[in-house]
């Protein structure tokens, strides 16, 4: 497969879903993926609490960037880093010349009162952070670990708040510029990750319009994970199979999710026309950078 | 040190209060109702409050049609010989609604809480910027624990670092109305900057630079119309501080046995650990065992379901043995359940929070 088809066109790739489906595991797939066809690739989580340094064996990330992935036979690498929103702020201030006030008192009263009162602000730190890394060309391809569904379109819907509540000054200018960053696909996409199950793809669908109609960000190919393999024939070898009951409970069990995940697929190729790409469940719970690796082999890259 | 008893039976005995921490996605509102169903089995009046439950749970609870902040009884499914038996209800939190009717409650007068209503970082408050939730979940806490009809409130929390949040907004917002800023902020009537000292004025002025002059007026015109309001809001927040971190409001742990929910378990129960807090117990959801394998001549699918099964459950059954967090706490183990209709699902789960 062609990395575009999996990751879409854009410099900046926001990998979102609701929690449990993966996000983390996904986004680290797509770098991983970037980073075999060349490209130098910076991996950022937004919370600091997702397991991306868990995942490549280096331990919790930091604000600085950490070396992920050194490098691969077609000359790509993965930095990792860390931004809250926190750091954001703080990085934003020192760079427009407020670091020698930054330890006062007096200072971090007044952020904090006008962070308190718009609490937006930070948030579109953090996105403005992104957008300069991307801008400036320190690498080719960010792939950010996004929040939670549900905190990743308020955290989208920020830009749209802060230019509406300000007018004029830098915050606008900010919010305005991140509101043209998101909107445009060369530079921004969201990869939205489900799995095959009811609710996750409802939300999903629902997630997706949000995004694209409420703050016009261009959507990636959506990500389904923890696909099972069809296992052909199940179906008519439970009919008359002698099994303990057990044993019988999780085959039916298999049958069951076996129809689901049909469904499912369906529903979301019927609810979203957007290119699916599937992602297998591994049976092994313990991820790892082999389990990344196994990952991306299944996008073909 | 296993004890006799599954160790949420305790709390869901004697406790005030559980509150549930947990990654997204390990079924942290259905534990939150299990936990519910089992305590109103033994004749506690509870309500489940829940933050950000999935589709088909607010389906389940019964909240689809309810409106803002509205407490809506729960059906739960009864064994036949129950001598007592308790209520369960469920409400969702409504972040925009609580803190209307706190700005309401406080506002000295109508035509306060009316220029609050129409400020307009207010405004962009209310419209779900992030960070608001943790505030309103903590207060709406509060409004249910102290609610007669109540006698234990299990809170369903954001997923992971969000839910540390809702511990600490209360504390936050009392440092911040503390504030000395916040308070020569507050001060000037005429010109906003005029009244400052130099050394403020100088550092207001650099933030006005960096965030524009409008966004700062704005946030201390914000502040200003609190005036008066802040010991409302300040005794208010330090109470619900308090009920927080009262020895009668227990916590607990949700995961599955998967690695990064038990990751994000491991670092939330440190996160309580820095606050003082112990947890009660650490819940794991959706538990598989291995089953016997069919017979040799079966069929190739069969074998091939049944082993995929198997590997998923020996290699989760390592992943909790090999967790730190199983030395520290004893698991309540909630076995996946096999039910389609979602409240049988819920009722065998409470079964894991009753039994050993």
């Amino acid at each position: 497969m062609v990395l575009e088809n999996v990751i879409g066109a854009s410099k900046v790739l926001i990998v979102a879903g609701k929690g449990g489906v993966g996000k983390t595991t996904v986004g680290a797939t797509a770098a991983l993926a970037a980073a075999r066809a060349g490209a130098n690739v910076q991996l950022i989580e937004l919370e600091g609490r997702s397991q991306l340094g868990g995942l490549f064996g280096t331990g919790p990330l930091r604000f600085e960037p950490t070396v992920l992935m050194p490098g691969t036979p077609a000359g790509g690498r993965i930095v990792g880093r860390r931004i809250t929103p926190d750091e954001a702020l703080a990085d934003y201030l020192g760079s427009h010349g407020l670091e020698r006030l930054t330890g006062r008192l007096t200072m971090s009263g007044i952020i904090d009162v006008v962070t308190t009162a718009a609490v937006g602000v930070r948030d579109l730190m953090a996105l403005g952070k992104i957008r300069q890394i991307s801008d400036h060309g320190e690498a080719d391809l960010v792939v950010v670990d996004g929040p939670a569904a549900g905190h990743a379109i308020s955290l989208l819907r920020t830009p749209s708040g802060l230019a509406r509540a300000s007018i004029g000054g830098p915050i606008h200018s900010q919010a305005e510029a991140a509101l043209e960053f998101l909107a445009d696909e060369s530079r921004c996409r969201v990869q939205l990750v489900c799995i095959p199950e009811a609710t996750p793809v409802t939300e999903c669908i629902d997630t997706a319009y949000t995004l694209e109609e409420e703050i016009g960000v261009a959507l990636a190919p959506v990500v389904v994970n923890q696909v099972q393999p069809v296992l052909r024939g199940l179906i008519n070898a439970v009919r008359g199979a002698e099994l303990g009951p057990r044993t019988m409970a999780v085959v039916q069990s298999r049958v069951n999710q076996g129809r689901v995940q049909n469904t499912q697929l369906e529903r979301l190729a019927e609810g979203l026309p957007l290119q699916q790409i599937h992602l297998p469940k591994l049976a092994d719970a313990h991820l790892g950078t082999e389990a990344i690796h196994e990952l991306a082999n299944s996008y073909g890259l | 040190m296993a004890s006799r008893q599954p160790p949420l039976l305790r709390s869901i005995a004697s406790a005030d209060a559980i509150v549930l921490l947990g990654a997204g996605g390990v079924g942290k509102t259905s534990s939150a109702a299990a936990i519910g169903i089992a305590a109103a089995r033994q004749g506690r009046r509870v309500v489940v409050l829940t933050v950000d439950p999935a589709k088909r749970l607010i389906e389940t609870l019964g909240l689809a049609s309810a409106y803002a902040s509205e407490v809506v009884a729960v059906e739960i499914l009864e064994p036949q010989s129950l001598e007592s038996v308790g209520s369960l209800h469920a409400t969702m939190l409504d972040p925009g609604h609580t803190l209307s009717a706190l700005v309401d409650e406080f506002a000295p007068t109508h035509q306060r809480a009316t220029a609050i209503h129409r400020n307009r970082l207010f405004q962009t408050l209310v419209q779900s910027l992030s960070g608001l939730n943790e505030y309103m979940a903590a207060e709406r806490f509060r409004q249910l624990l102290q609610d007669p009809r109540f006698d234990l409130v299990i809170v369903d929390t954001p997923p992971a670092q969000n839910g540390v949040d809702v511990l600490d907004a209360p504390a936050r917002l009392t440092r911040l109305v503390d504030h000395r800023i916040y308070r020569t902020l507050l001060a000037p009537r005429s010109g906003i900057l005029r009244t400052l000292n130099a050394a403020t004025q100088l550092a207001a002025r650099a933030i006005g630079k960096v965030v524009g002059a409008s966004l700062l007026s704005d946030a201390i015109e914000f502040f200003a119309l609190f005036e008066g309001m802040d010991k409302g809001f300040r005794d208010r927040a330090d109470l619900v501080d308090q009920l927080l971190r009262s020895p009668s409001t227990h916590f607990a742990v949700v995961s599955t046995a998967r690695p990064g929910p038990l990751d994000t378990a491991a670092w939330l129960s440190d996160q309580l650990r820095d606050r003082e807090i112990k947890p009660a117990a650490l819940v794991v959801n959706r538990r598989l065992t291995e089953v016997p394998a069919p017979a040799v001549d079966a069929h190739e699918a069969l074998h091939r379901a049944v082993m995929d099964h198997n590997l998923i459950a020996r290699s989760e059954n390592e992943m909790i043995a090999s967790s730190p967090l199983t030395k520290v706490f004893t698991a309540v183990q909630v076995p996946e359940t096999d039910h389609d209709d979602p409240l049988a699902a819920l009722a065998q789960m409470a079964e894991a929070f009753t039994t050993e």
